[in-house]
Protein backbone atom coordinates (compact mmCIF):
# COMPACT_ATOMS: atom_id res chain seq x y z
CA UNK A 1 0.00 0.00 0.00
CA UNK A 2 1.53 3.36 -1.00
CA UNK A 3 2.13 5.91 1.71
CA UNK A 4 -0.25 8.87 1.75
CA UNK A 5 1.44 12.25 1.38
CA UNK A 6 -0.24 14.29 4.10
CA UNK A 7 2.18 17.19 3.91
CA UNK A 8 1.25 18.53 0.45
CA UNK A 9 0.09 22.14 0.47
CA UNK A 10 0.31 22.58 4.24
CA UNK A 11 2.04 25.03 6.50
CA UNK A 12 5.50 23.69 7.45
CA UNK A 13 4.93 24.48 11.13
CA UNK A 14 1.70 22.54 11.01
CA UNK A 15 3.43 19.61 9.31
CA UNK A 16 5.88 19.42 12.17
CA UNK A 17 3.09 19.49 14.74
CA UNK A 18 1.12 16.79 12.92
CA UNK A 19 4.21 14.59 12.72
CA UNK A 20 4.94 15.14 16.41
CA UNK A 21 1.35 14.22 17.31
CA UNK A 22 1.54 11.07 15.18
CA UNK A 23 4.82 10.11 16.81
CA UNK A 24 3.36 10.74 20.27
CA UNK A 25 0.32 8.60 19.49
CA UNK A 26 2.58 5.83 18.19
CA UNK A 27 4.97 5.83 21.14
CA UNK A 28 2.55 6.39 24.01
CA UNK A 29 1.35 2.81 24.24
CA UNK A 30 4.78 1.11 23.99
CA UNK A 31 6.11 3.50 26.65
CA UNK A 32 3.22 2.57 28.91
CA UNK A 33 3.79 -1.13 28.28
CA UNK A 34 7.49 -0.74 29.00
CA UNK A 35 6.64 0.96 32.30
CA UNK A 36 4.17 -1.80 33.16
CA UNK A 37 6.73 -4.52 32.37
CA UNK A 38 9.42 -2.75 34.40
CA UNK A 39 7.09 -2.37 37.39
CA UNK A 40 6.01 -6.02 37.07
CA UNK A 41 9.66 -7.12 37.05
CA UNK A 42 10.35 -4.98 40.14
CA UNK A 43 7.29 -6.50 41.87
CA UNK A 44 8.55 -10.03 41.19
CA UNK A 45 11.95 -9.08 42.66
CA UNK A 46 10.14 -7.52 45.66
CA UNK A 47 8.18 -10.76 46.17
CA UNK A 48 11.34 -12.90 46.18
CA UNK A 49 13.18 -10.49 48.50
CA UNK A 50 10.30 -10.23 50.99
CA UNK A 51 9.56 -13.97 51.10
CA UNK A 52 13.26 -14.74 51.60
CA UNK A 53 13.01 -13.06 55.03
CA UNK A 54 10.25 -15.49 56.07
CA UNK A 55 9.69 -19.06 54.83
CA UNK A 56 11.08 -18.68 51.31
CA UNK A 57 9.11 -18.31 48.09
CA UNK A 58 8.27 -22.03 47.94
CA UNK A 59 6.09 -21.77 51.06
CA UNK A 60 4.64 -18.31 50.34
CA UNK A 61 0.90 -17.64 50.60
CA UNK A 62 0.41 -17.47 46.84
CA UNK A 63 -3.38 -17.13 46.92
CA UNK A 64 -2.97 -13.92 48.89
CA UNK A 65 0.30 -12.63 47.45
CA UNK A 66 -0.31 -12.99 43.71
CA UNK A 67 -3.40 -10.73 43.52
CA UNK A 68 -1.64 -8.23 45.78
CA UNK A 69 1.35 -8.18 43.44
CA UNK A 70 -0.88 -7.66 40.38
CA UNK A 71 -2.84 -4.96 42.24
CA UNK A 72 0.41 -3.19 43.19
CA UNK A 73 1.69 -3.50 39.60
CA UNK A 74 -1.47 -1.94 38.16
CA UNK A 75 -1.59 0.90 40.69
CA UNK A 76 2.13 1.76 40.50
CA UNK A 77 2.05 1.69 36.67
CA UNK A 78 -0.93 4.00 36.74
CA UNK A 79 0.88 6.25 39.22
CA UNK A 80 3.86 6.48 36.81
CA UNK A 81 1.43 7.25 33.98
CA UNK A 82 -0.28 9.99 35.98
CA UNK A 83 3.04 11.52 37.04
CA UNK A 84 4.11 11.70 33.37
CA UNK A 85 0.83 13.32 32.30
CA UNK A 86 0.31 17.04 31.92
CA UNK A 87 -0.27 18.24 35.48
CA UNK A 88 -3.31 20.08 36.76
CA UNK A 89 -4.34 21.05 40.35
CA UNK A 90 -6.83 18.21 40.79
CA UNK A 91 -4.22 15.53 40.10
CA UNK A 92 -3.03 15.68 43.72
CA UNK A 93 -6.01 13.60 44.87
CA UNK A 94 -5.31 10.92 42.28
CA UNK A 95 -1.61 10.75 43.14
CA UNK A 96 -2.34 10.49 46.89
CA UNK A 97 -5.04 7.85 46.28
CA UNK A 98 -2.90 5.68 44.03
CA UNK A 99 0.08 5.98 46.41
CA UNK A 100 -2.06 4.87 49.36
CA UNK A 101 -3.53 1.94 47.45
CA UNK A 102 -0.16 0.72 46.15
CA UNK A 103 1.50 1.19 49.55
CA UNK A 104 -1.28 -0.87 51.17
CA UNK A 105 -0.64 -3.78 48.87
CA UNK A 106 3.13 -3.56 49.35
CA UNK A 107 2.68 -3.61 53.15
CA UNK A 108 0.21 -6.50 53.08
CA UNK A 109 2.65 -8.98 51.48
CA UNK A 110 5.15 -9.12 54.41
CA UNK A 111 2.26 -9.03 56.90
CA UNK A 112 0.68 -12.10 55.30
CA UNK A 113 4.02 -13.89 55.36
CA UNK A 114 4.44 -12.97 59.02
CA UNK A 115 0.96 -14.27 59.77
CA UNK A 116 1.78 -17.56 58.01
CA UNK A 117 4.50 -18.14 60.63
CA UNK A 118 1.84 -18.27 63.37
CA UNK A 119 -0.79 -20.76 62.12
CA UNK A 120 -4.23 -20.51 63.63
CA UNK A 121 -3.66 -17.01 64.93
CA UNK A 122 -4.10 -13.56 63.42
CA UNK A 123 -1.53 -10.82 63.84
CA UNK A 124 -3.97 -8.53 65.60
CA UNK A 125 -5.63 -5.19 65.15
CA UNK A 126 -2.47 -3.05 65.23
CA UNK A 127 -1.11 -4.76 62.11
CA UNK A 128 -4.24 -5.07 59.98
CA UNK A 129 -6.11 -1.85 60.76
CA UNK A 130 -3.72 0.65 59.01
CA UNK A 131 -3.70 -1.16 55.62
CA UNK A 132 -7.49 -1.40 55.39
CA UNK A 133 -7.91 2.27 56.36
CA UNK A 134 -5.29 3.22 53.75
CA UNK A 135 -7.07 1.13 51.09
CA UNK A 136 -10.45 2.73 51.83
CA UNK A 137 -8.99 6.24 51.94
CA UNK A 138 -7.07 5.60 48.70
CA UNK A 139 -10.28 4.65 46.88
CA UNK A 140 -12.03 7.70 48.37
CA UNK A 141 -9.24 9.98 47.11
CA UNK A 142 -9.49 8.49 43.58
CA UNK A 143 -13.29 8.92 43.76
CA UNK A 144 -12.79 12.58 44.78
CA UNK A 145 -10.55 13.10 41.72
CA UNK A 146 -13.29 11.81 39.41
CA UNK A 147 -15.87 13.98 41.21
CA UNK A 148 -13.78 17.09 40.54
CA UNK A 149 -12.87 16.21 36.97
CA UNK A 150 -16.03 14.74 35.41
CA UNK A 151 -18.26 17.39 33.92
CA UNK B 1 -12.67 -11.84 68.60
CA UNK B 2 -12.68 -8.22 69.71
CA UNK B 3 -9.97 -7.42 67.14
CA UNK B 4 -11.96 -8.95 64.31
CA UNK B 5 -15.08 -7.06 65.40
CA UNK B 6 -13.31 -3.69 65.28
CA UNK B 7 -11.61 -4.55 61.96
CA UNK B 8 -14.94 -5.59 60.45
CA UNK B 9 -16.67 -2.45 61.70
CA UNK B 10 -13.96 -0.23 60.15
CA UNK B 11 -14.29 -2.07 56.88
CA UNK B 12 -18.10 -1.84 56.90
CA UNK B 13 -17.90 1.90 57.60
CA UNK B 14 -15.42 2.45 54.75
CA UNK B 15 -17.46 0.24 52.40
CA UNK B 16 -20.68 2.11 53.17
CA UNK B 17 -18.88 5.46 52.75
CA UNK B 18 -17.52 4.49 49.31
CA UNK B 19 -20.92 3.06 48.25
CA UNK B 20 -22.81 6.13 49.49
CA UNK B 21 -20.46 8.60 47.79
CA UNK B 22 -20.38 6.60 44.53
CA UNK B 23 -24.20 6.45 44.45
CA UNK B 24 -24.45 10.17 45.23
CA UNK B 25 -21.97 11.10 42.51
CA UNK B 26 -23.70 8.83 39.98
CA UNK B 27 -26.99 10.59 40.65
CA UNK B 28 -25.59 14.15 40.82
CA UNK B 29 -23.32 13.97 37.77
CA UNK B 30 -25.61 11.63 35.79
CA UNK B 31 -22.49 9.66 34.80
CA UNK B 32 -22.99 6.04 35.74
CA UNK B 33 -20.07 4.49 33.83
CA UNK B 34 -17.37 6.53 35.60
CA UNK B 35 -18.55 5.85 39.14
CA UNK B 36 -19.77 2.27 38.69
CA UNK B 37 -16.39 0.63 39.55
CA UNK B 38 -16.39 2.52 42.87
CA UNK B 39 -19.86 1.14 43.62
CA UNK B 40 -18.42 -2.36 43.20
CA UNK B 41 -15.37 -1.42 45.29
CA UNK B 42 -17.73 -0.51 48.14
CA UNK B 43 -19.65 -3.77 47.67
CA UNK B 44 -16.40 -5.76 47.63
CA UNK B 45 -15.24 -4.05 50.83
CA UNK B 46 -18.50 -5.11 52.51
CA UNK B 47 -18.10 -8.65 51.16
CA UNK B 48 -14.50 -8.66 52.46
CA UNK B 49 -15.81 -7.58 55.86
CA UNK B 50 -18.33 -10.41 55.85
CA UNK B 51 -15.71 -13.03 55.00
CA UNK B 52 -13.34 -11.68 57.66
CA UNK B 53 -16.06 -11.67 60.31
CA UNK B 54 -16.94 -15.29 59.55
CA UNK B 55 -13.18 -16.07 59.37
CA UNK B 56 -13.53 -17.70 55.96
CA UNK B 57 -10.05 -17.79 54.48
CA UNK B 58 -10.37 -20.67 51.98
CA UNK B 59 -7.73 -20.37 49.28
CA UNK B 60 -9.93 -20.19 46.19
CA UNK B 61 -12.57 -17.94 47.79
CA UNK B 62 -9.96 -15.51 49.09
CA UNK B 63 -8.12 -15.56 45.75
CA UNK B 64 -11.39 -14.69 43.98
CA UNK B 65 -12.03 -11.80 46.37
CA UNK B 66 -8.56 -10.34 45.87
CA UNK B 67 -8.87 -10.85 42.11
CA UNK B 68 -12.08 -8.79 42.21
CA UNK B 69 -10.09 -5.86 43.60
CA UNK B 70 -7.55 -6.27 40.77
CA UNK B 71 -10.28 -6.32 38.10
CA UNK B 72 -11.90 -3.22 39.60
CA UNK B 73 -8.54 -1.44 39.66
CA UNK B 74 -8.00 -2.34 35.97
CA UNK B 75 -11.50 -0.99 35.24
CA UNK B 76 -10.66 2.30 37.00
CA UNK B 77 -7.33 2.45 35.14
CA UNK B 78 -9.07 1.88 31.81
CA UNK B 79 -11.50 4.71 32.57
CA UNK B 80 -8.61 7.00 33.49
CA UNK B 81 -6.59 6.18 30.39
CA UNK B 82 -9.43 6.13 27.90
CA UNK B 83 -10.54 9.66 28.73
CA UNK B 84 -7.78 11.97 29.84
CA UNK B 85 -9.76 14.22 32.19
CA UNK B 86 -6.59 16.06 33.24
CA UNK B 87 -6.03 17.30 29.68
CA UNK B 88 -9.65 18.45 29.49
CA UNK B 89 -10.64 16.14 26.66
Amino acid sequence: MPAINRTRGKDPMKIGRVRAEEAAAKFRVPCFLAKALLVAALMIVYFFVVTSFFQGWQKAKFFDDLPDLVFATVSITLLCYVLCMKRSPGDKNLIIGLSLVSLTKLIEIPLQELQALTPGESLGLVFWEPPIIMLGLGFLFILQYFWERVK
Amino acid sequence: MNDILIYTLTEVLLGILVLWKACGYMVNKKKMAVFLPFYFVGATLLFHAGLTFCQVYFNLLWFGLEATYVLLMIWIAKTLMGVNYAAGR
